[in-house]
């Protein structure tokens, strides 16, 4: 049992009172009124001089999302928000359109360097470094991306990478074909939120044959008070391109609870790869679980082209609420999908995460890794869909899932779907739910190691198989943002 | 309620049904209230549809086309020629025709000492305390569709105790009958008792003589006590136009072992219950089961397990085989408190399909709030293994056998796990003869050689 105190220490210490970007960066902005109705719409529309389509489309979505109900069916319990105490719009105070990071508020800058995110470094280092690739920042302050680096070096391989506002004026074909055509503004009640009244995100597109030369990396921010942040990112690998995409997230301490709903959509077609990876690490909320950041986000890939990849990587850290299911639409033959995911909750937190795997076409193969490790009074939930279509013959898919508790205040659940409609395809799923053995520390400990190391070593083991699949330039910045990494601060 | 669509032909069947029966059912006006309530819930939502989470996979509403009228007497001389699962005297036979008991025709000679053996009926009508209680359930228990609507229409069953320290070495076979033309329903309840340190083996048979949409909704309710070794076996018989509903209700005492055992070989559409709970620490469980669908046949097993208590092992197993256009569901919780700790669950369940349009669903769930336990669950589904099949095949062994075969060690894992050898034999033969029924219709479709 004093391995588990062990442990139980460890988790603790990266307590959430002492959540260490809780600060607040003082940056005038733009806000719209409070409220939700179709004027606030075209506002939002209009503010980002977006063409009549686009406005008719997030009207469409608001009059659609008017008619929903929010769904029920997840496992968090959360007073309920008033939609209409929000403000839906908050743009940083305009500067004179920066062409280098010098023109940059320098408050801004300063918070990134709080963040540790290097912008100025990583564009000294852009492709100079031996051995580690550049990568290119699209910096998301609130809601408007302020400064992309990287743009003229992505240019030379006909990568777009820029925020989503400015894709809707430079490339409207590109996003008229493809924006909602993964979530439909009629997908869900959060999806459709955002359909109506998204903000900034960014835009992606990797054309045909192309590996894109570097990670595509945006930090996302929750920045002005009461503001809901609504991203929409679109990434589209054409045929034969590659791309990796690197979101991560932390969010200064606030009293109230801070709405975040986004959308991201990812296309691959024939021959396409895409790997998308997050850390997400918002404000938990205090000890007592208030505050915090609700986490309503649709995530979803479409294999659209026969031998198409899409890989997502998750880290889940923070928010109060995460409710988040990326998922991947195996439509091409051949395509694959693959989740890998760690979430730890503490404090408060409650966690309902997982993924789906809806395998269409032939030869499809899917795999899905989870660890859940719970602590403190957190609940974490896995829930997963894993279906396979008539006609999705040779279709296999393995799921693995194990959660770690640590104290007996805290849940750990596992709700995996499983539906196969096709006799040849072959679909495995396994989970677990444990401590920390006393017969793996025994036998660490009869080898010579240190209570603690052994810890590291099992806890190690535990979420390796998905540290793995973190890109390495993000495992640093893992490390740097979540606070607690169980490769180092365990070890 | 506005919101409530139309009410299918089933419902408005059911609307009229109860209250014309409601005061000619078995029971004092306690009774009488217990069965309004239940009534009253499912009045209130209707049957449950896709969107209840429950019911995901086995939509009752769109499925359940009527709700015949309750079951007449049945005919005696036609109960009499219905074979039980066990053959000669291996067990003690106890008919329920009809939804009615037949002391009668139950084997009731030389009862063993601390066995006793009497009608609900009749201890509803007398109003016995006991057996009132008995008839209290926890409140997800009771709002559960089936569970209601056996609670409502129940019209006998039996009340089985076995006395402290009993050892009931013989089986007991219930033998569920339901005869006669057209389809009608019948709704059973029995309350088993097992006392402290008692044994007791209970074979339930659920059986139809017609080819008519019968439909069965049978409930038992045991409570396994302190050190009791209670087995637990239902097999599932009914012709392909029946609707069977079956609940287990298991509470389970301290270092108690309880098995159960579901075999699903019948009916179009069937829906098999088990809401068990750990009540007293260090005991052991069972949980396992075989489907076998062929047709356009549906069948779901429901698991509901509360890990209620300390140092509690229980193992969970259920296989289906699935063949033509038939479609199998299989929803298994386990829920272990924060305080049942060193808790060891393990729930597997695979699904065998046979053929292009045959489905299986698997929602196997955990529900975890105690740190130091080992919990693990397994779902797996596929074909027939293609190497396996061409060793076979290769050894001479035609194809339709050779199937038999590996359907047969697939389904052995589970029912080799039946105790009692005379039950476990029963089984295999009624299996056997599944695969034999399928085996000469492959044979028959296939080119003559």
């Amino acid at each position: 049992m004093a391995a588990v105190k062990e442990t139980v220490d460890q988790v603790l210490s990266i307590d959430v009172d002492k959540y260490k970007y809780g600060f607040v960066s003082d940056i005038e902005s733009e806000l719209a009124p409070k409220g939700l109705n179709e004027d606030i719409v075209r506002f939002i529309s209009a503010k980002k001089d977006e063409p009549e389509w686009l406005t008719e489309w997030r009207l469409e979505a608001y009059r659609r999302w008017q008619t929903m109900e929010e769904p029920t069916w997840a496992r968090v319990d959360y007073p309920p928000i008033d939609f209409q105490d929000l403000h839906y719009y908050a743009a940083p105070k305009k500067t004179q359109g920066p062409k280098s990071l010098d023109e940059v508020d320098p408050a801004l800058l300063d918070t990134y360097k709080k963040l540790g995110i290097p912008l100025k470094e990583q564009e000294i280092l852009a492709g100079v470094e031996q051995g580690q690739r550049p990568v290119a920042v699209d910096a998301v302050f609130d809601s408007v991306s302020v400064v992309t680096t990287f743009k003229a070096e992505l240019a030379k391989h006909g990568v777009i990478f820029c925020p989503i506002s400015e894709a809707v004026r430079t490339h409207p074909e590109l996003v008229r074909k493809y924006l909602g055509s993964v979530v439909p503004i009629t997908d869900n009640f959060y999806a459709t939120l955002n359909s109506a009244v998204f903000s900034d995100g960014s835009f992606v597109y990797v054309p045909k044959g192309v590996r894109c030369p570097m990670e595509l990396s945006t930090y996302f921010r929750i920045n002005e008070k009461k503001t809901g942040q609504f991203e929409r990112t679109l990434i589209i690998a054409d045929e034969g391109a590659y791309v990796s995409y690197l979101e991560g997230c932390t969010a200064p301490s606030r009293d109230e609870n801070q709405l975040h709903a986004a959308v991201v959509e990812l296309i691959a077609l024939d021959d396409a790869e895409i790997k998308y990876s997050t850390v997400q690490n918002w404000y938990p909320g205090d000890s007592e679980g208030t505050g915090g950041v609700f986490n309503f986000v649709t995530k979803r890939g479409d294999c659209r082209g026969r031998n198409a990849k899409i890989s997502w990587t998750q880290v889940e850290t923070g928010s109060a609420i995460t409710w988040k299911y990326p998922s991947c639409i195996l439509r091409g033959d051949n395509s694959r999908g693959e989740f890998y995911s760690i979430a730890i909750s503490n404090g408060r937190q409650q966690v309902d995460s997982g993924t789906k795997m809806i395998h269409l076409g032939k030869n499809t193969t899917s795999k899905i890794i989870s660890k859940g490790i719970s602590a403190g009074r957190s609940s974490n939930t896995y829930r997963g869909l894993v279906s396979v279509g008539r006609k999705a013959s040779g279709a296999r898919n393995f799921t693995n899932c194990d959660s770690l508790l640590i104290g007996n205040k805290c849940g750990a659940h596992t709700v995996p779907y499983i539906e196969s409609k096709n006799a040849s395809a072959i679909v495995e799923h396994e989970a677990t739910t444990s401590k920390i053995s006393d017969d793996q520390m025994f036998y660490c400990l009869q080898r010579g190691l240190p209570q603690e190391e052994a810890i590291a070593l099992i806890v190690n083991g535990f979420v390796k198989d998905v540290l793995q699949q973190l890109p390495m330039e993000f495992m640093v910045e893992t490390q740097k943002l979540i606070g607690i990494s169980l490769e180092g601060s365990v070890g | 309620m506005a919101a409530t669509p139309a009410r299918t032909p089933a419902e408005q069947a059911l609307a009229a049904r109860y209250p014309a029966e409601r005061t000619s059912l078995p029971g004092t006006a306690d009774v009488i209230a217990i069965r309004d309530a239940a009534f009253g819930g499912i009045e209130k939502t209707g049957l449950p549809h896709r969107r209840v989470e429950d019911w995901k996979y086995t939509d009752l509403r769109a499925r359940l086309k009527t709700f015949p009228p309750a079951a007449g007497p049945a005919d005696v001389a036609r109960v009499l020629i219905a074979r039980p699962a066990m053959e000669g005297d291996k067990a003690r036979r106890l008919v329920v025709a009809n939804g009615r008991y037949r002391p009668e025709l139950s084997d009731l000679e030389n009862l063993e000492d601390g066995l006793a053996v009497f009608s609900l009926a009749k201890a509803l009508e007398a109003g016995d305390a006991a057996v009132l209680a008995a008839l209290k359930l926890d409140e997800a228990t009771a709002a559960n569709t089936a569970v209601a609507l056996n609670t409502a229409f129940m019209t006998d069953g039996l009340v089985i105790t076995v006395a402290d320290g009993a050892v009931v070495e013989r089986p007991v076979e219930i033998v569920h009958i339901a005869e006669g033309e057209p389809a009608a329903s019948t709704a059973v309840r029995h309350l088993v008792t097992v006392g402290r340190g008692a044994k007791l083996t209970l074979i339930e048979t659920v059986e139809s003589l017609d080819t008519v949409a019968h439909h069965s909704n049978i409930m038992t309710v045991i409570e396994a006590g302190e050190e009791a070794d209670v087995d637990h076996i239902r097999l599932q018989l009914e012709p392909d136009e029946a609707v069977s509903m079956t609940t287990l209700v298991a509470r389970i005492g301290r270092q108690a072992t309880f098995d159960t055992f579901n075999a699903a070989l019948g009916a179009g559409l069937a829906r098999a219950q088990v809401f068990a709970e750990f009540v007293g620490r260090d005991a052991e469980a069972g949980f396992r089961g075989i489907t076998m669908l062929s047709g356009r046949r549906h069948a779901d097993t429901t698991l509901s397990l509360i890990h209620g208590a300390e140092n509690c092992r229980s193992r969970e197993l259920y296989k289906a085989v699935i063949d033509d256009e038939a479609r199998s569901a299989f929803a298994g919780r386990i829920a272990v408190p924060a305080f049942a700790q060193k808790t060891d669950a393990r729930m597997m369940t695979a699904s065998l399909l046979l053929s292009e349009e045959a489905e299986a669903y698997a929602k196997p769930e955990l529900e975890i709030f105690a740190d130091d336990v080992q919990c693990g669950h397994g779902a797996t589904c596929g074909a027939i293994n293609e190497d396996l099949l061409f060793y076979l095949l290769s050894r001479g062994i035609a194809k339709a056998e050779a199937e038999s075969m590996l359907i047969l060690a697939f389904l052995g894992e589970a029912i080799d796990e039946i105790q009692d050898q005379a039950v476990h034999d029963a089984l295999i033969h009624r299996v056997e003869a599944w695969l034999k029924t399928r085996a000469s219709a492959r044979k028959a479709g296939e080119p003559a050689a």
